[in-house]
């Protein structure tokens, strides 16, 4: 089934809502990145990578970390070879003192990088920049050009525009640094936030092959919309619900009561302090959830 | 490509609500509206949020303003020209106001009654009300006009000010309601002009345009702190400063981690190369986190500064690994847990919890002896060692604490803490000339190891927990 963006994100099993359909649409239209954000483990990286096995795209990921560079995500010069190369062209040029040196500085001792290939790369591609709030300020800055204007330039070798017309480039952030106001200018912006429950049911569904209105997926779906109403270190995400799920149905159970939640809490509560917290309500929990 | 009308007057509401709409965004938004169309109202707004909205929490802001502008665009409302027309639009008003007190001065506002009307909207709002703070009113202020407005707008389908009008626009409208629209707009400045008259700090109505001054926390010694406290918007400052120093420190830290080239690991390893250095090898240094324990005074006279100290230290977090986080008047209370929560006025509800279950029944007055006695208690499982570090902040004002052979008995138990830690610093915001006055015993705690610095700004106080990394 296709949606608004003419894209049929399920058949990746990737079950998107309105806002991600318009947004994507847009992005295809208007050729602007789209900036992701929302809690971690609501489905951020896996809208880029559905996205890109939709439309049968090739996906370059760059995935961000404090301290990442220039370097690493549009390459570098590699010294060795240079080192090498002129080696091996000074003892030629012994016995032929003639020839010329070649230009070290060319791509032919360049070592192209995610963002690099992306921008060179003939065919429609779509561009996954993971986690950028894990970079730093001077990464993000330098991304300005590249989102803006839709080209690198490299001082050495010159500015390269994007040779593709169609380009998704996806930006996701878990919002654990304010990122800057021009970066976020250059895109649409789009927050996933926690599936509605009817939305995790469906999720669940696709995943573990069972129908979403089987008493089993809803009483799992509600009974993590509850646990997420706490205020908990971390609230479990869409991945360790799938996980808990299937585990459940590994186990064979149909129905989920005080023991069997108690005795698989850690699958969806990583920390002892959260499990400490609604241990004495897994009852109530469980009552709401499933009712 | 021409931005239509629409876009333009619905961009200049979003701005007027105060969302920083750059003309790039607009042509953006106009884009998307020409790509959308406006047939289905649900498609348009994710549309438009997705090209105007940047951060989530202006994402409310802009669905209130869609609602409020795109219903009055996208559904007809009929002209009124004669009574009857008139009455149900009047109803329709009224019905859109939430509550009955609303609705009698929507009354008013209809019966051009702008005394009265003014009055019964300053009693609204509070003023007189001895202790409110001055955004309470500000912001009852916007939303008793945002509601009004938007009542009317969607009632009349009129936009108010009406000077804003076109000519054709304002030809379109009855006498009635152009008459109506006039009241509410003097209406609107009456009121404005009521609040600036009757607010005692006028400082406060233009904060926007001048944002608060850190250089000093002096000047917010004597003042109302819960009325700023209560203010979002320095809040928010306060965890943007933490972050830009958390950022810097992390990138310091990385920079501080390589060190020169190795010349001794760069030569051997590189001998497989016929000694041409192809790998360069750098010294690494390791920086050991150091642990911090922050003891916060949080009895009147210190009050306003240990406030703006936790807020810090919950932005700053992430530096500080290895951070304890206490705070005292008569007993001490560790507080460390609220730093984990997701938001700071979480952070801030978990700290008033944290004051639930003290050692001691509190008295509000400070005593350094109870209080360290709980703190030496507190550490009892996990003591101070030599890499510890103790802040502690606060005037050295031992009130209710017991002197024992001329000398503070509080000052003895500073010494037992100062021999285990590797430091015991004292951040005293005190004004350096009323040191050892009075209850004062800063010479007592420096003699028995603390060293003592005075803090005249917060920007000295950050300064100061952040250079503790280096020493």
């Amino acid at each position: 089934m296709t949606s608004a963006s003419g894209l049929d994100l399920a058949a990746q099993r990737y079950i998107s809502n309105p806002e991600i359909d318009i947004t994507l649409k847009l992005a295809l239209e208007l050729n602007r990145p789209i900036l992701v954000e929302g809690p971690a483990g609501t489905g951020k990286t896996s809208v880029a990578i559905s996205i890109a096995q939709a439309l049968d795209w090739k996906l370059f990921r760059i995935q961000c970390y404090e301290g990442i560079t220039f370097e690493n995500v549009i390459g570098e010069f590699d010294y060795k070879r240079q080192l090498l190369h002129i080696e091996f062209e000074r003892q030629k040029q012994a016995s032929a003192p003639s020839r010329n040196l070649e230009d070290i500085f060319s791509r032919k001792f360049f070592i192209e990088r995610p963002l690099f290939l992306s921008f060179i790369e003939n065919d429609p591609n779509v561009l996954l920049i993971d986690e950028i709030d894990k970079s730093d300020e001077e990464f993000e800055a330098f991304l300005l050009e590249a989102l803006g204007e839709r080209q690198i330039t490299i001082p050495e070798l010159g500015t390269f525009q994007a040779s593709n017309e169609k380009q998704i480039v996806i930006l996701t952030s878990n919002s654990s640094r304010d990122l800057s106001e021009p970066l976020r200018r250059r895109c649409l912006f789009l927050y996933i936030d926690f599936p509605t429950l009817a939305r995790e049911r469906r999720i669940l569904a696709v995943h573990t092959g069972r129908n979403f209105d089987e008493p089993l997926i809803q009483s799992i779906a509600g009974i993590v919309h509850q646990i997420r109403q706490y205020d908990l270190r971390k609230v479990p995400s869409i991945a360790e619900t799938i996980d808990w799920a299937k585990a459940l149905i590994l186990l064979g159970k149909e129905f989920i009561d005080e023991p069997t939640l108690k005795e698989t809490i850690t699958i969806l509560l990583k920390y002892q302090e959260d499990i400490n917290r609604i241990d004495h309500q897994l009852k109530e929990i469980i009552r709401l959830g499933t009712t | 490509m021409p931005i239509t009308g629409v876009i333009l007057e619905f961009v200049s509401m979003l701005r007027f609500f105060g969302l920083p709409i750059s003309p790039d965004e607009t042509i953006t938004a106009q884009r998307a509206y020409m790509t959308l169309g406006a047939q289905e109202k649900e498609t348009l707004r994710l549309g438009l949020r997705a090209s105007i909205v940047k951060k989530r929490e202006d994402l409310h802001i802009f669905d209130t303003a869609f609602e409020a502008f795109f219903n009055q665009h996208l559904i007809r409302i009929p002209p009124i020209h004669d009574a009857e027309s008139y009455e149900r639009a009047r109803r329709r008003f009224l019905e859109r106001l939430p509550d009955e007190r609303y609705q009698e001065l929507g009354e008013l506002l209809l019966e051009n009654q702008i005394d009265q009307a003014t009055h019964a909207a300053g009693e609204m709002i509070g003023i007189g009300i001895i202790g409110s703070s001055s955004q309470v009113f500000l912001d009852e202020y916007s939303n008793l006009l945002a509601t009004l407005r938007s009542a009317f707008n969607l009632s009349f389908g009129v936009k108010v000010p009406i000077r804003d009008l076109t000519p054709t626009q304002r030809q379109s409208l009855s006498d009635r309601t152009i008459e109506i629209a006039a009241t509410l707009q003097l209406f609107e400045q009456r009121i404005k002009r009521n609040i600036q008259k009757k607010l005692p700090d006028e400082e406060v109505l233009s904060r926007e345009e001048h944002p608060a001054d850190f250089s000093s926390i002096d000047s917010f010694l004597y003042q109302d702190l819960n009325a700023y406290f209560s203010v979002t918007n320095i809040k928010e400052q306060l965890i943007e400063i933490g972050r830009i120093l958390a950022s810097r420190e992390k990138r310091r830290r990385k920079r501080a981690k390589f060190g020169k080239l190795d010349f001794r690991r760069t030569f051997r390893k590189n001998l497989a190369n016929n000694g041409t250095p192809l790998d360069l090898v750098q010294k690494r240094r390791r920086i050991q986190d150091p642990e911090i324990v922050i003891l916060n005074d949080v009895s009147g006279s210190t009050r306003w500064a240990a406030d703006w100290f936790f807020v810090i230290t919950y932005a700053a977090q992430k530096v500080f690994k290895k951070i304890r986080i206490f705070e005292f008047d008569n007993t001490m209370v560790e507080v460390t847990d609220a730093l984990k929560r997701k938001t700071i006025d979480r952070a801030l509800e978990e700290r008033t919890e944290c004051w639930k279950n003290t050692l001691r029944k509190r008295r509000i007055h400070s005593d350094y002896q109870s209080s360290l006695e709980d703190f030496i208690t507190l550490m009892k499982y996990r003591p101070l060692t030599r890499r510890t570090t103790v802040l502690i902040l606060g005037d050295c004002r031992d009130f209710e604490g017991m002197w024992f052979r001329a000398k503070p008995a509080s000052a003895e138990l500073i010494e037992k803490i100062t021999l285990p830690a590797k430091r015991v610093i004292i951040l005293n915001p005190e004004d350096k000339k009323l040191w050892n006055t009075g209850d004062s015993v800063v010479d007592h705690y420096r003699n028995a190891g603390a060293e003592i610095f005075h803090v005249a700004s917060l920007n000295d106080l950050i300064r100061f927990v952040f250079e503790l990394k280096h020493n």
